[in-house]
């Protein structure tokens, strides 16, 4: 007897040592093993910051979509999840994952193999397809199958659909910037990726839980650009305009503060929409499946993208022409070469320097005035005064004025123009200099140079974001303006501000003039080289101008390449001049004073979709929403999420906090595809 | 004599009560969302069925029912055999007899018979008068339907006909001798079994219990995870309902022969001990309702039955811990099961008459 209780209780006491050393001294190991087999890490991408303009307008934000994954232990029967890369997997159930694969192919308008692919690779997480449209969605959620899940991610929109398209820029599907502030700023914008730990069962199932983060996702940051929305409105219509009347190449255009270099408008045509970057009829689909004439149809708007996303104003290099004679001018004036009234002789329009140069006026003028000669235009004016100065002083001012140098501005594919130095010169390099032949400029380089004669004499590196906040709207870098070099006297810069004065009321460039403030300016009709010759027909017209004159506050420079007709810069640009100015005028007499500080915090919580709950959303797809009186961000949610396209209306300058008045189709309508809803919002903004 | 409630042994009541009562709690928590989440109404059914039964053969004569054990010992071998031949195979074993919408699993209940026959065949005469051969005779006796249960096969139950065997010496009082032979033949026994008796899949578990790595898919997988089950448990248990283990399903089956590990890995080391310590309570109160029995054979049958039970817990928990090979052998009230569980509360509900009936003496 005491034999048999002695052996049970050594047995017992082997179980519970047993225990102890299970439960107590290894309990660490068993739990991080325990851990790492009921654990799948799901990456969670961060809201992209926001782009606003000036005054606060939304011109990119980030809308709430789901993209789905799928969860293919789910299609293992003999699944078996130990740690980490031990998980022995099986044979899949095909049958079931076909059929699933086949109900999924149509909805999401994918090859059938690839989505089977996908459900089938050996791993615990992979996505199917992203950012769906919210039918799509919809339609999946609604077969309820397991293994099958979505997650959040946001998705780029651009409300005020193609308007600084350039300047912005649009994003790929991976959220990475592709073309301007999205791509410059890329960094900034992303934010970090964070990961959820997802319990995991037995089957390899997860089960989502929102709150449970590994690593927090740090929401990108929101930039304040210096655009005016409304400003980059009245000049993207009047290049269209100007584009219908004379058929240019392209028509582009830059609007500066001179004071401070911010950049306030910016545009060229043609445009894109960067919400859609290829129209309805191609997306989605393999370019292998079109028909000839879709192909050749594709090809020409695949053409027209890379054209309308040429920044022209920064990549582009040209002859300036005649533009360049104020600097000339502005050179000779503060190396006292020249004075005002000084009487120059211009020949009749010819002078032959020598045998190797000839140069001519497109009007033939005898003797004119210093000043005449900018109002005029003159060639021979321009190359007399210029040559007056020393080869060296010469280039050396160029370059203070920022020729042959980036300006600054850190924009893709910014150009640095050229300008050759005195010691390659020949002899008739210093001459045409002085008229603006032999030396490149970029558009915006020669608009900086003009707004040092109109500043004073400050060179100013063009800015075109103002601040950096983080999600929380809380300001993370002012970005100041920079004063690159003290180029010209104060007085010079004034005593230019008079001489071009007479351009507009006097000289070539009368029909700049403008309604209700004095300008000045300087017209340039550089002639294009084709074929190796300067063609005599064919121009590059432009007109630089400033406003109001005595103490400008905005700098404009118009450019139209090879417009057909009337091709001076008087004839074409001028009128552009005239017209923006005009527009921009009014709008400042009609414009509240004060800038609105902009609604800045990005969180999960904020996103448009939730201002009140998902479920009560209940957005039927094919069908305009109801969206009065909801925040401007949640209406274009479910104007999207519904399929449609917003447009949206009213005060110019709303921000999206503002609430919307009235909309139109009205709620319950049809709604085709990509078929326009427009927004009207009121007059909280000015 | 009419039943009452004053034939039961409150410490025996006591700890039944509490096991069946922890026992239901974990198969609610380890069913939960699975397809056995109405398991724990069942086995509650059971334990209301089994107090029933307890309580009326704690007021049945027990000498009644030794007397009659022959008929009843028969009677089991006769199903035994009827097992083998229309029995339902369930995950390999064919151990179920179907009767009209119930399942019964025979074994279960055959060991207590041949554990009462022998008892009482052993009782009979004062110790000093039962020779060898009759010895020999009642270990023939355990042995057969022992023989039949490994035919099924299930060497699980089998196993637990062995505490029936301790009671031979028990009778005689053990020699060294004996210790020498039994250690020899168990060698013996043991070696020829595993060369020409064991089947492949029993070997597999001994090998399995040796290194759980072998068999990451088999049994090794359900070792590994129950180790990892309750080692993640740990000192206080992940809290009711809430142990990963079990509520994501890595522990298999959870409701039956692991049902030990969802209570470890919930209620942790504390639980564990908690449980273990009832379990104590419930031998040793068993086993001194032996000593203070008035006659042999009572004394026998409540020794052999605190064997059976120390049996079941030592090698399920000890299995559940990683301490014994895996074995189909059920914890007594946490393990689902109706014919396991109602032929436990039958064996204490004798018990619990033994006691009463030395009381009164």
């Amino acid at each position: 007897m005491p034999w048999i209780l002695g052996l049970v209780l050594v047995w017992a006491a082997a179980v519970l040592l047993r225990l102890v050393w299970v439960q107590g001294v290894q309990h660490q190991r068993y739990r991080l093993r325990a851990e790492a087999q009921h654990q799948v890490r799901v990456p969670i991408a961060p809201i992209r910051g926001e782009i606003h303009d000036r005054r606060g307008e939304s011109l990119a934000i980030s809308l709430k979509v789901e993209s789905l994954f799928c969860n293919p232990p789910a299609f293992y029967p003999d699944f078996r999840s130990s740690k980490g890369e031990e998980a022995v997997w099986g044979n899949p159930d095909r049958k079931l994952a076909a059929e699933i694969a086949g109900k999924l192919a149509p909805i999401l308008e994918m090859p059938k193999a690839t989505v089977l692919e996908r459900l089938l690779r050996k791993k615990p997480f992979v996505w199917i397809d992203r950012q769906l449209e919210p039918g799509k969605t919809a339609a999946i959620k609604a077969l309820e199958i397991e293994g099958l899940e979505f997650l959040p991610e946001s998705r780029r929109y651009y409300p005020r659909g193609n308007l600084a398209c350039q300047i912005l820029g649009f994003t790929d599907i991976d959220g990475s910037g592709q073309l301007g502030i999205e791509r410059t700023f890329q960094d900034q914008l992303a934010g970090q990726p964070g990961e959820l730990l997802a319990p995991r069962d037995a089957k390899g199932r997860l089960l989502i839980l929102q709150e449970n983060y590994a690593k927090i996702p740090v929401n990108g940051a929101s930039l304040q650009l210096t655009i005016d929305g409304t400003i980059q409105h009245i000049v993207e219509e009047a290049l269209e305009e100007a584009v219908k009347l004379s058929r240019p190449a392209t028509a582009y255009a830059v609007v500066v503060d001179p004071n401070t270099g911010e950049i306030l408008a910016m545009g060229g045509t043609p445009t894109f929409d960067p919400n859609h970057v290829l129209p309805f009829k191609f997306r989605n689909r393999d370019p292998k499946d079109f028909s000839a004439a879709e192909k050749d149809e594709y090809r020409k708007e695949l053409e027209r993208q890379r054209a309308a996303r040429k920044v022209h104003p920064v990549e582009d290099a040209y002859e300036p022409g005649s533009t360049m004679k104020i600097f000339t001018a502005a050179i000779a004036l503060e190396e006292r070469k020249v004075h005002l009234g000084e009487k120059i002789d211009c020949m009749g329009g010819r002078w032959r320097y020598d045998k190797s140069l000839t140069i001519t006026d497109t009007h033939s003028h005898g003797v004119l005035t210093f000043e005449e000669v900018l109002w005029q235009s003159s060639n021979v004016g321009a190359a007399k005064i210029g040559t007056r100065l020393d080869p060296a002083v010469h280039y050396r001012y160029l370059r203070d004025f920022g020729f042959g140098q980036q300006t600054g501005l850190n924009f893709p594919g910014e150009t640095s123009g050229s300008m050759i130095a005195p010691d390659r010169w020949s002899t008739p390099t210093q001459y045409t200099f002085c008229y603006g032949y032999g030396l490149s400029v970029s558009p915006l380089q020669i608009l900086m140079a003009g707004c040092a004669l109109a500043n004073g004499g400050k060179l100013m590196q063009p800015i075109l974001v103002r601040r950096m906040f983080n999600d929380q709207g809380a300001l993370l870098k002012p970005f100041e303006p920079v004063v690159r070099k003290q180029v010209i006297s104060e007085e010079t810069s004034s005593l230019m501000r008079e001489a071009l004065k007479g351009v507009i009321t006097n000289g070539t460039g009368k029909k700049a003039m403008l309604e209700g403030s004095d300008a000045f300016g300087k017209t340039g009709t550089a002639r294009k080289i084709i074929n190796g010759k300067y063609d005599p027909k064919r121009h590059f017209a432009s007109f630089m101008g400033f406003f109001p004159a005595d103490k400008p506050q905005f700098g404009m420079l118009f450019m139209l390449d090879d417009p057909a007709g009337d091709t001076t810069g008087g004839d074409v640009a001028a009128p552009l001049f005239k017209k923006i100015g005009d527009g921009i005028l009014r709008y400042r007499a009609n414009a509240t004073a004060g800038e609105r500080e902009p609604d800045l915090k990005l969180s999960l919580r904020d996103w448009p979709s939730s201002e009140s709950s998902e479920a009560a959303i209940h957005v039927e797809v094919g069908k305009v929403p109801n969206v009065k009186d909801l925040s401007l961000k949640a209406a274009i949610q479910r104007v999207v999420m519904a399929g449609g396209e917003p447009r949206i209306e009213g005060a110019p300058g709303g921000s999206l906090a503002a609430r919307v008045q009235g909309q139109s189709p009205e709620p319950g309508v049809d709604l085709k595809p990509g078929a326009p809803v427009v927004l009207r919002i009121g007059g909280s903004g000015p | 004599m009419k039943p009452s409630l004053r034939t039961l042994d409150p410490f025996l009541g006591f700890c039944v009560l509490a096991l069946a009562a922890l026992g239901t709690l974990t198969l609610y928590s380890a069913g939960r969302g699975t397809v056995h989440a109405n398991l724990w109404i069942r086995q509650s059914v059971f334990n209301l069925v089994g107090l029933g039964a307890m309580v009326f053969l704690a007021n049945t004569d027990h000498r009644r029912i030794l007397r009659r054990s022959l008929p009843v010992y028969l009677a089991s071998l006769v199903v035994l055999v009827l097992v083998l031949l229309l029995g339902k195979v369930v995950s390999g074993s064919k151990s179920w007899l179907s009767l009209g919408g119930f399942s019964l699993q025979p074994s279960e209940l055959a060991k207590w018979v041949a554990l009462l026959f022998v008892a009482h065949r052993l009782g009979r005469r004062p110790p000093e008068e039962v020779g060898n051969l009759e010895l020999l005779g009642a270990a023939g006796l355990v042995i057969f339907p022992m023989l039949l249960v490994l035919k099924q096969p299930d060497l699980g139950v089998a196993l637990t006909f062995t505490p029936i065997l301790l009671l031979l010496p028990l009778v005689r009082g053990l020699k060294w001798r004996w210790v020498a032979v039994g250690f020899l033949g168990f060698a013996l026994v043991g070696g020829v079994a595993w060369k020409y008796r064991l089947k492949p899949y029993q070997k597999e578990r001994i090998l399995t219990f040796l290194d759980p790595a072998r068999d990451l898919q088999g049994k090794g997988y359900q070792v590994h995870q129950s180790r990892i089950a309750i080692g993640a448990g740990g000192l206080l248990g992940e809290g009711f309902t809430s142990g990963s283990q079990t509520q994501l399903n890595f522990l298999p089956v959870k409701t039956t022969d692991f049902v030990f590990s969802v209570w470890a890995e919930e209620r942790g080391f504390l639980g564990v001990a908690l449980a273990l310590a009832i379990f104590g309570v419930f031998l040793s109160r068993i086993l001194s309702i032996a000593k203070e029995a008035r006659d042999a054979s009572a004394a026998y049958f409540c020794a052999g039955a605190a064997g059976i039970f120390g049996l079941h817990v030592l090698i399920n928990a000890g299995m559940v811990a990683g301490a014994v090979p895996t074995t189909g052998i059920p914890l007594p009230f946490f393990t689902y099961g109706g014919s396991s569980t109602l032929s436990f509360f039958l064996a204490l509900g004798v018990v619990m008459n033994i006691h009463h009936q030395g009381k009164t003496r």
